[in-house]
């Protein structure tokens, strides 16, 4: 297991947010966190980077009980933050003269300039992020992420902020590169079609106060998983009414209901 | 009611198109208007000298009297009877070193302020109760130290114009948005780098705006620590003509004191523009 999180909870002085948060993920999987706005989804996801401690129940990385931000971690932020003093190249570059603190400077901006062409910005290393779009500035903080070259990568809704076109785009470019370097990824959404098209596990946030992680759905859909294709397949419409309607139901019945989901009877997929 | 009301929109739009003249800076309004502000001045000055200020020389008296100041402006025929110009960077060296030693020491102070709450429980009352102090009141006080009035003409001119900078460098450290801070925390920058890399970039702006108006008050100092010591610059000239009788050099240094500091305010809002401008 490359990510645990067992029996996390989080309180805000009297007020219990999270409750029994079980998220497990192997290694090289990629797993979605969906749920709500306002339930704690930032919050659990600040605690596996270790920003955040938790009051009960441990977070683990490699085995290793986290206790603050670690190298082979690395946190995609929801609104991005960049340094707006710096540019594309510059952001990734203190990141990485920070995990490599050995390498001389060349190497550390041939590093940098290697992952900010691998997302696709090759043409803007000079530009500062006040002059780069949402979906640019977003593919810097990207960057920035995978030049640490991390065992975990936790992506924190790293999209919601983005138009549905420039989103869709980068969901296959996210996927490409789980596809590439098969790092572990843990990543918060509130779209069910974003997790369905990027996880191999989808595991829902049931609302509470406090909210908690309910049962699983296991996406066992052919990769590389296009828009276009996806589409046309029944498991995926029935993934999708049947993640959407656990959310819908979750969020008229604040109470945990333990009725188990058939979430790999949907795997029957088809190409 | 009703003529007053036809009456009354043509003359708004007129207005209007001036300010808008004005601001697209193309028109005649940029540098009309402004020399109507002077020209009013002008007027209100010979007036009063003609009415009810007989002593105070005319506008034309006081060119004719001191244009020797002013067109031989780096002359210099006695220690007290020099140029305009050279008694102003007499005047302007005193300052930057004065300022200079404010800026390190304020920009250091606000440093801390802005670093540490406790620093600035400990020192915060002693600030606002040192920053209201005239450099007419620290003067006195820096002759007694220095025994010297060059020493005691930093001195002042430092500790009234560092406040401004420490106000704002401790400002400016503590608005740094909490996720420039996550970013260093998630990198484990040490203090020091997360103080060079993100801090004080994030504080910067703030800082310059703090250093402008520093700068302004160490002009206001300088004037007041030389007239009281009686130094070479264009404070000190001022109040040995004071003393002189001469009325019409008064009023030159005055009007030169505030050109000066109308062109230092001019470069440090261009700085602190750039600053700001390239800073996000």
């Amino acid at each position: 297991m490359s990510l645990v999180l067992e029996n996390v909870e989080k309180q805000y002085g009297a007020r219990l947010i999270l409750r029994q948060v079980n998220v497990h993920v192997r290694d090289g999987e990629c797993v979605c966190l969906i749920g709500g706005s306002g339930l704690g989804k930032t919050t659990l996801i600040l605690m596996a980077a270790g920003l955040i401690r938790p009051d009960r129940g441990e977070v683990r990385v490699c085995g290793d009980r986290v206790t603050g931000p670690r190298d082979d971690v690395a946190l995609v932020f929801q609104n991005y933050s960049l340094l707006p003093w710096l540019t594309a190249q510059g952001n990734v570059e203190l990141a990485v003269e920070q995990r490599f603190p050995d390498w001389p400077s060349s190497r550390v901006a041939a590093h940098a300039r290697r992952y900010l062409e691998k997302v696709k910005l090759a043409h803007a290393l000079d530009r500062r992020p006040p002059e780069l779009s949402g979906g640019m500035r977003q593919r810097v903080a990207l960057a920035r992420a995978l030049a640490l070259e991390p065992r975990v990568l936790l992506l924190d809704e790293p999209l919601s902020a983005l138009d549905a076109l420039t989103r869709a785009e980068l969901q296959a470019e996210l996927a490409r590169i789980h596809q590439e370097t098969r790092c572990t990824i843990l990543m918060v959404t509130n779209d069910v079609e974003e997790a369905i098209i990027l996880a191999d596990r989808i595991v829902p946030l049931h609302p509470g106060p406090p909210a908690t992680t309910g049962p699983e759905f296991v996406v066992d859909l052919p990769r590389p998983r296009s828009r276009q294709r996806l589409n046309h397949l029944d498991a995926y419409k029935r993934l999708r009414a049947s993640v959407t309607e656990y959310l819908l139901q979750a969020a008229r019945k604040p109470v945990r209901t333990a009725r188990p989901v058939e979430a790999t009877a949907l795997a029957t997929a088809q190409a | 009611m009703k003529r007053s009301l036809s009456f009354v929109p043509p003359v708004l739009p007129a207005l209007s198109e001036l300010w808008m003249r004005r601001r697209m800076g193309n028109g005649s309004g940029r540098f009309l208007l402004p020399l109507v502000g002077f020209g009013f001045l002008l007027v209100l000055w010979q007036v009063s000298s003609w009415t009810w200020a007989k002593d105070l020389p005319s506008p034309a008296e006081t060119w004719e009297k001191s244009r020797i100041y002013i067109l031989q402006p780096l002359a210099k025929r006695g220690e007290m009877d020099q140029g305009l110009l050279r008694y102003v960077l007499n005047s302007l060296a005193l300052v930057a070193q004065g300022y200079g030693l404010g800026l390190l020491a304020g920009t250091l102070f606000g440093l801390l302020l802005g670093c540490s709450p406790v620093f600035t429980r400990m020192f915060d009352p002693v600030v606002q109760m040192l920053k209201p102090i005239s450099p007419l009141a620290w003067l006195p006080l820096g002759l007694v130290l220095f025994q010297n009035t060059r020493g005691a003409a930093v001195f002042t001119i430092a500790l009234c114009s560092m406040w401004p900078t420490v106000m704002n460098t401790a400002l400016g450290l503590r608005n740094v948005p909490q996720d420039y801070l996550n970013v260093g925390r998630v990198l484990r920058l040490s203090r020091l780098r997360m103080l060079w890399k993100i801090l004080l970039p994030s504080a910067l702006p703030y800082m310059f705006t703090g250093y402008r108006l520093s700068l302004g008050i160490a002009w206001l100092a300088i004037v007041a620590a030389e007239m009281l010591t009686g130094t070479p610059g264009i404070g000190g000239f001022l109040w040995q003509e004071y003393n002189a009788l001469i009325y019409e050099h008064i009023l030159v240094a005055i009007l030169a004191i505030g050109l000066v500091g109308w062109v230092l305010d001019r470069c440090m809002l261009a700085l602190e523009r750039w600053i700001t401008t390239s800073m996000s």
